[in-house]
């Protein structure tokens, strides 16, 4: 069965993250709590910044950083010029461990509000980034997925047996090095060809758009998306969902499992919300450790009623 | 391997009333080691658990730390079992106050020691420190003896009544097999306690009884193992309602598949089986020495038949002892000569330390 791979230290993870830098990406996307409006890049970075910090506080135990995943962030904003973007220590790197991702944080600290058992309290917390924003001037986004191609074949050399890499492909526009549509999917389609013995790679686009258009997220046939050839080609290039992905989506995005047979990995007309919901499902399936559940236990005991419950204690 | 034996610790005779315990806690058989500096470390064991007598009989708790949230897990479990009171909770409302007396204490101490390490520091705020807790009181009463628990979480406590030497599970935490599929509930220093999560009752234990607190791994196993064997004899109609509902569950479980659950309970039914006062003897057997439970428990693992995960089992064995005839009294006994009565004996000497012990 695909997709069931635990992920450890001798079978990790890989995320491999593919960054538009396009000019467009100095555009407005949404607005900060003080009113101030932020621009995409800005917000790009932010949330790619705040995966890679969840991403190791999961790997994150008393002693250390755990190697459970492996990471690359690929940007791709100047034509011949697509690259991994590491910075710092990382410069020149492309997939990293985690705990050398930890290790080379740019650190901000930073005072929040906390609720501990139901009082908020101001505890001081810091912030890691890695990922700056940028906005240059093309969309190389085919450059790019052939630069994660080439860097997952090998990587999978490494890993036959991991759970099969995760790329999420952040994009504002239309790749700008092709010369037909196809061109794209079928760079998208050998990427995605690329299999671990638990699976193929898989790919997320997120198409990120300002204006008041309604998110599409996690479609499951491509009549949802708005009659745009660009939203069919996303749709096509993104993977289909594995069948726990589906659960886990059905369950946060309240949809009946039963009448979703299948889902792509994509969202387009994304705004703030989609792409945070978006990076949160794309990391999450590979997040689940050895005896972990992706969906915590509901309504305490399942469906058989708790035998050993005495009317009694209960107060 | 981590932990100290509690073999027969408490092998003791008061009144009418025998019990014996045997416990041990062991880390995962296929273990993480990872590099720290030059250093090959080893992840510890993050179950507890701890036996004590209390003034009328005794207390057992096992708790799970759940090392993939939060932080210092293995060390709240520890506060967690050390905080137990000796007397049970009275109902729900008594678990919050309860943590309250100590979950300050523990979160400045381990914020002090994550303090020199900003991105720990920031998830220990952020996420806390998180376990399971199943606890029992055996209590002395003169019924016979009651069992008074609490569960929070997947860590499982059966009760088994021996009937014609064979074993009878009459009660079960949790009730359902599928939690082992779902993320625990988890007691968090950093949060109340949700009412309801918290499980509890009080069960009046049969003359002859056994009580089993678990982590989840092995929990499941004796759970799976349990039911695979009532599955292949087929005799429903004499179960008790919580085995009832348990086999029915099981028996759906095996016709599915796509979960670790299903693979794991299929494997299960296609073990051999014995009776399962044969299973009872083989879960004792493996506990005569610490080596002999880390060895079972790697190659139960091995076959498929229960997790990779750190492994605690408790075993009580309880017995009500019938009280002795008394004894005719001789033609020339005067009425004012006393008479032994059976909550008089005194608690023999243990061996060994009795009290707690833990799993690191």
């Amino acid at each position: 069965m695909p997709y069931m791979q635990d992920i450890s230290r001798d079978n990790p993870g890989a995320f491999v993250f593919l960054i538009d830098q396009s000019m467009s990406m100095n555009k407005p996307f949404t607005f900060a709590p003080n009113g101030k409006p932020v621009r995409r890049a800005v917000f790009v970075a932010n949330a790619v910044n705040k995966t890679l910090e969840e991403l190791i506080g999961r790997c994150m135990r008393d002693d250390g950083v755990r190697d459970y995943f492996e990471v690359g962030i690929i940007g791709y904003g100047r034509t011949g010029r697509t690259t991994f973007c590491w910075e710092d220590g990382l410069a020149g790197r492309r997939m990293v461990p985690i705990s050398e991702v930890a290790k080379n944080a740019r650190v901000e600290q930073q005072e929040i509000d906390v609720e501990v058992r139901g009082e908020v309290m101001k505890e001081t917390v810091t912030l890691s980034k890695w990922v700056r924003p940028a906005a240059y001037d093309s969309t190389p986004m085919k450059a790019a997925i052939l630069l994660a191609h080439a860097t997952l074949e090998e990587w999978i050399y490494r890993h036959p047996t991991s759970f099969p890499p995760i790329v999420i492909n952040i994009t504002d526009g239309m790749a700008n090095d092709v010369d037909s549509d196809g061109e794209l999917l079928d760079a998208a389609r050998r990427l995605t060809s690329l299999k671990t013995s638990d699976g193929n790679v898989m790919l997320f686009n997120c198409h990120i758009e300002s204006s008041e258009k309604q998110p599409i997220v996690f479609p499951k046939s491509s009549v949802q998306l708005p009659p745009d050839p660009y939203a069919k080609l996303l749709f096509e290039m993104s993977s289909e969902m594995s069948d726990r992905q589906r659960a886990v989506i059905c369950e946060l995005f309240d949809r009946e499992l039963s009448k979703t047979p299948s889902m792509r990995g994509m969202a387009y007309n994304a705004d703030a919300v989609a792409l945070v919901k978006l990076l949160d499902i794309g990391t999450r399936q590979a997040l689940t450790m050895p005896g972990e559940s992706e969906v915590e236990g509901e309504s305490a005991e399942g469906d058989a009623p708790p035998p050993m419950d005495d009317d009694d204690w209960a107060d | 391997m981590e932990g100290d034996p509690i073999e027969d610790v408490l092998a003791t005779a008061t009144g009418a009333v025998s019990w014996s315990v045997r416990g041990f806690s062991v880390v995962k058989p296929k273990n993480d080691v990872f590099g720290q500096g030059d250093q090959a470390v080893t992840r510890p064991n993050e179950d507890r658990f701890r036996v004590a007598e209390t003034g009328d009989g005794l207390l057992a708790a096992v708790s799970d730390g759940a090392g993939s949230s939060g932080l210092y897990c293995g060390q709240w479990a520890q506060a967690l079992v050390d905080h137990l009171p000796d007397t049970p909770f009275p109902n729900r409302g008594a678990v919050d106050p309860w943590m309250g007396g100590f979950w300050k204490q523990f979160a400045d101490e381990a914020k002090r020691l994550a303090a020199d390490a900003p991105t720990r520091h920031t998830k220990l705020i952020r996420e806390g420190s998180c376990a399971t807790l199943s606890v029992c009181w055996l209590r002395r009463t003169d019924a016979g003896v009651t069992l008074h628990w609490m569960g929070y979480g997947d860590s499982p406590l059966c009760v088994f009544e021996w009937r014609d030497g064979q074993p009878a599970l009459i009660s079960s935490h949790p009730g359902s097999l599928a939690k082992f599929d779902q993320a625990p509930f988890l007691l968090n220093w950093k949060d109340v306690p949700h009412k309801d999560h918290i499980r509890g009752g009080v069960v009046h234990l049969p003359p002859q009884a056994t009580v089993m607190l678990a982590s989840d791994g092995i929990g499941q196993f004796v759970l799976l193992r349990y039911l695979s064997v009532l599955s292949a004899l087929g005799a429903d109609a004499i179960l008790s309602a919580p085995a009832r509902a348990l086999l029915e569950e099981f028996r759906k479980i095996v016709q599915t598949s796509g979960s670790k659950l299903s693979s794991m309970a299929q494997k299960h039914l296609l073990q051999p089986h014995g009776s399962a006062a044969t299973f009872i003897a083989e879960l004792r057997a493996a506990m005569t020495s610490e080596a002999t439970f880390a060895s079972l428990v790697r190659a139960w693992n091995e076959h498929g038949l229960m997790p990779n995960d750190d492994a605690t089992l408790v075993i009580i064995d309880v017995e009500t002892l019938e009280p002795e005839p008394e004894p005719e009294p001789p033609a020339d006994t005067h009425d004012d000569i006393p008479v032994p009565s059976d909550g008089d004996s005194p608690v023999a000497d243990g061996a060994g330390e009795p009290g707690t012990s833990d799993g690191g």
